[in-house]
């Protein structure tokens, strides 16, 4: 059986109810060691009362939550960004509408309104036409 | 023997889906998990806070940065370690900027108007010669506490009141050293052992 009183090593491995054997037995046969792990459980025990009333601690968390939670308001560059990508968005479209028309959409509008017109006479003053049976040139007459 | 519980588990499921809810919005889920850790919040402001100083808002201030910075957690472990973490730094924040972080006072003697300033929470005992005697149970610790240097307060409080095992308070501390840890508590151990033997009852 050891004879010395507890270190602050000891004490604190107590304290925390982690203490071995030796200790234990020492702490059980020691009045003065026992006497003052009475005083230090008393003296952690005030912080079990350092806890205010439930209501203010409920009054607390709530505010807490209600703080935490609540929609972060929109920072100030966000409607400004918003209102310049619309912006830039409207003048793009703008721009598009107007551009002028390529020489593709200028014959695709002449074939459809002649198409539209007589479908027939089209087929036959087309240019297809004119490459299939090529005309003959003036003054270019069969022998035969 | 004071009861001490135990964070060395990993973060449990109730935890894991609290953290989940709280990152949806879920008011209800926010408020269980902050009851999970309510006390050690409040007893790390309690204890590290100067008189004078206004732990409710403290404390508010905690559970909201608790709320906010839940939704990034990535920890392991138990939240306890990191809330407490978020609650130590609060305080080193609110003492730097009263500029009384580097103030330990010298004398051992019990100031009794502090002690009368301290005790800004009703006791709840309906005895009023117990609830007397509770009070200067907690006006003592106070005091008691005050003639710590900070970080030996700190350590002293996360191990005994926040119940935070050594690895806990070495991560709440920043994760320093569980050696270091271990050296300011045998410190403040050594220096509140007078007081506790002569000033206690």
């Amino acid at each position: 059986m050891r004879v010395n009183h507890v270190t602050e090593d000891e004490l604190e491995a107590i304290l925390a109810g982690e203490v071995n054997a030796a200790v234990r037995d020492h702490v059980h046969a020691c009045t003065v060691c026992q006497e003052e792990l009475k005083k230090w459980e008393a003296f952690l025990a005030a912080g079990s009362r350092w806890l205010p009333d439930p209501q203010t601690q409920g009054r607390v968390r709530q505010q807490a939550v209600m703080q935490a939670l609540r929609r972060r308001p929109l920072r100030w560059w966000v409607p400004l960004a918003a209102a310049a990508a619309v912006v830039l968005a409207v003048g793009l479209a703008t721009r598009w509408g107007e551009r002028p028309k390529t020489n593709v959409d200028v014959v695709l509008e002449q074939v459809d309104m002649t198409l539209a017109s007589d479908p027939l006479f089209a087929v036959a003053d087309s240019q297809v036409v004119r490459v299939v049976v090529p005309e003959t040139p003036s003054g270019e007459r069969s022998e035969s | 023997m004071a009861e001490v519980a135990r964070w060395e588990q990993p973060v449990s499921e109730n935890e894991r889906e609290l953290i989940i809810q709280v990152r949806r919005g879920e008011r209800e889920a926010a408020e269980r998990l902050l009851l999970l850790h309510e006390a050690l919040m409040w007893r790390v402001c309690r204890a590290l806070l100067p008189a004078g100083e206004d732990v409710e808002a403290a404390v508010q201030e905690v559970m909201v940065k608790v709320l906010q910075g839940v939704r990034s957690f990535r920890g392991e472990g138990s939240l306890a370690p990191w809330v407490a973490r978020i609650a130590v730094n609060h305080c080193r924040d609110l003492l730097r900027r009263r500029k009384l972080l580097s103030f330990v006072p010298l004398s051992g003697s019990v100031d009794h108007d502090e002690e009368e300033r301290v005790l800004r929470f009703p006791a709840s005992d309906p005895d009023p010669e117990r609830a007397l005697r509770a009070k200067q149970g907690v006006a003592r610790l106070v005091a008691a506490l005050q003639q710590l240097p900070h970080r030996q307060r700190e350590v002293f409080v996360l191990r005994f009141f926040a119940h935070l095992d050594l690895q806990g308070v070495a991560e709440a501390l920043g994760g320093v050293d569980v050696g270091t840890v271990k050296t300011h508590l045998h410190r403040a151990l050594a220096r509140l052992r007078p007081y506790v033997l002569e000033a206690w009852p």
